[in-house]
């Protein structure tokens, strides 16, 4: 499917049009996210009655303010934080707990396999969004219990892939020789498999930080993640659902920023997808290959011939 | 026809146990946490030590929990679906007159999301490379990667601004109005079911337009249409069958998010608020109900993969 979108041939570069696009636009959010309390010209929490729901672009407030008089974009920045740092431990819990289940179920295989295959497909069988919910309903509403919820969601995707990785890899000639030379199985699988695993769950690993981003901003925004002092776009948006007819900045300001993080996170892991399967990396074809690093060669003028197995 | 009854039947039998062992996950997982029941069903009242007592005999919370499945069980199955823990009312009358919203919502935009899907899909991959595909296939990028969540959240911004008479509040009396209400959740909802549908159908659809059947079908001098409709849909419709399962099922979660924001009184907002109040009896029997709603379909999806596809035999 990947292949018909008409990829032009890349010359097996990481660094395509797309991917920087955006690379870069993650990278502001993520820095702007970082420096949230230093770039925010408010704190996220200061009421001004005074200026309360400021149009967008008025004096002193870029994006406007929300009915008690908030900065919206400090907010915003200061949402970015909060959305972020969720996503990056939901998906540290999916590897913690499914990448290890994946690999064990997928190394030895048997009884065990079969049980925990079986538990993660009733578990899989209850949509997500409503196993999210009734992990709530018994841990009670909250950032921690929301970011469990979603976390313990992706975790039997998580295992599944790794185990199926597992299960190609551990046949690889490289796990025979570790084995024969006597390595425990433990060494066997977190230090030599493991390293191979993982690089080709990256790219799974990106797209689960944009789907985590979104799926937190739903439960916040349905109020059952983020509570009230704290704020995440989700409860950004709840807010501006609220003022959608006197000021839907508020709303709209939100939901742009979780739209562009999910499109532009969609996008680098394609591109790192693309990267990373050989079946989809285009190496540089012979002749650009000649035409680049072998024929300069041979008129006595090396150049990066390692830069080529670089990306080889 | 004797073959589709009974291959039906068995289908709905083999549900019987995914729903039992689904509901005693749900059940026992809801009690987790060990949360007080008793303490959730007295609530603002004043909580005397007689009260508490009375309420954990006429809930049978003192029961172990094992008792209280099968209890809450027998119920189930004798139409008798508990009390709400904060309302005190009839759970299967809380819950009945909400139904029509969310079953309306999610079954016109299934249909309305795969039909639109093979439409597009089809006519992209019949266009492969020419503007009219690009167009469709930018369009279907866009949607899946934006959450149909966002997708209502602009749109209703764009109605509230632009379209003066629109309106989202209020319950509605008629059918005509119900309709109404509808139809613009709907659509989205379908949008994103179209998205994902609409990508599958076009990779398939172009893979079979070059397979070597089709080349020997042009041979013979069958006609175009014939061959593009007949020959090499019917192969390419498979794969999107078998996506559209999962498709339909994380929209089941998707209706709850949905009703919420265009204030739609189905039972989002109810689960949403039992959720939060740890009101267990309304969020097993929503829970419950929208993974029937999700197996009914799949099932139908099931027999459509039969009726498509001859190779699949009724087991």
């Amino acid at each position: 499917m990947k292949k018909e979108k008409g990829r032009k041939s890349n010359n097996g570069t990481f660094f395509t049009v797309p991917v920087i696009v955006s690379g870069t636009i993650l990278l502001i959010i993520l820095l702007s996210a970082v420096f949230a309390h230093v770039i925010a010209p408010y704190s996220p929490e200061a009421t001004d009655y005074n200026a309360s729901l400021a149009r967008a672009f008025s004096p002193g407030h870029i994006l406007g303010t929300d009915r008690i008089g908030r900065d919206l974009f400090s907010r915003l920045l200061c949402g970015a934080q909060t959305s972020i740092f969720n996503a990056i431990l939901i998906v540290a819990f999916e590897v913690v707990v499914g990448v290890p289940i994946g690999m064990l179920c997928g190394y030895y295989g048997g009884k065990l396999d079969d049980l925990v295959m079986r538990i993660w497909d009733i578990v899989c069988s209850i949509p997500s969004l409503l196993l999210a919910f009734i992990i709530v309903a018994a841990f009670g509403t909250g950032t921690y219990s929301g970011v469990l919820a979603i976390g313990i969601v992706y975790t039997p995707l998580t295992a599944k892939l790794s185990r199926s990785l597992m299960m190609t890899e551990k046949t690889a000639v490289y796990v025979e020789a570790a084995r024969s030379l006597g390595y425990s199985d433990a060494r066997i699988i977190f230090i030599h498999i493991l390293p191979n695993i993982i690089t080709t769950m990256i790219a799974q690993f990106t797209l689960d930080i944009g789907s985590a981003i979104t799926a937190m901003a739903t439960l916040s925004y349905l109020g059952l993640g983020v509570q009230a002092p704290g704020a995440d776009w989700g409860t950004l948006l709840k807010d501006g659902m609220d003022m959608l007819y006197l000021n839907p900045v508020l709303l709209i300001a939100p939901a742009l920023a979780v739209m562009i993080t999910a499109i532009s996170v969609n996008i680098l892991s394609d591109g790192i997808q693309a990267y990373i399967d050989p079946e989809q990396r285009k190496l540089p074809s012979f002749k650009k290959y000649r035409k680049k690093f072998l024929v300069p060669q041979k008129a006595g003028l090396a150049k990066n011939v390692s830069g080529v197995e670089g990306k080889a | 026809m004797r073959d589709y009854v009974r291959y039906i039947a068995k289908r709905i039998l083999m549900m019987i146990p995914i729903l039992l062992i689904v509901s005693f996950l749900i059940f026992f997982l809801l009690r987790i946490t060990n949360i007080d029941e008793a303490a959730i069903i007295i609530g603002e009242r004043q909580s005397t030590p007689e009260v508490r007592a009375r309420v954990i005999q006429e809930y049978g919370l003192d029961q172990p929990k094992l008792l209280q499945y099968f209890d809450w069980l027998r119920g189930v199955v004798t139409g008798n679906f508990g009390i709400d823990y904060t309302s005190g009312q009839d759970v299967g009358e809380l819950i009945s007159s909400r139904i029509p919203v969310t079953l309306g919502l999610v079954l016109i935009s299934s249909v309305l999301g795969m039909v639109f899907a093979i439409i597009l899909g089809v006519i992209a991959a019949l266009h492969r490379n020419k503007p009219i595909d690009t167009a469709i296939s930018l369009f279907m990028l866009f949607f899946s990667s934006v959450p149909s969540f966002l997708v209502s959240i602009f749109v209703l911004i764009i109605l509230v601004q632009f379209v003066p008479g629109y309106s989202f509040v209020g319950s509605f009396s008629n059918t005509a109005e119900f309709f109404q209400r509808i139809s613009v959740p709907a659509f989205i909802m379908a949008l994103g079911h179209l998205a994902l549908l609409g990508r599958v159908t076009r990779s398939s659809m172009t893979s079979q337009l070059q397979s070597p059947y089709i080349v020997t079908a042009k041979a013979k001098g069958i006609p175009d249409r014939q061959i593009t409709y007949k020959h090499a849909f019917h192969n390419a419709v498979i794969p999107v069958l078998t996506v559209a399962g999962m498709s339909f099922a994380s929209a089941i979660g998707g209706t709850v998010l949905i009703e919420q924001i265009f204030s739609l009184p189905g039972i989002g907002g109810l689960l949403i608020s039992a959720v939060q109040a740890h009101n267990f009896p309304v969020v097993q029997i929503l829970v419950m109900f929208m993974l029937l709603v999700y197996l009914v379909m799949s099932l139908v999806v099931d027999i459509m993969y039969v009726i498509v596809d001859p190779r699949v035999k009724l087991k």
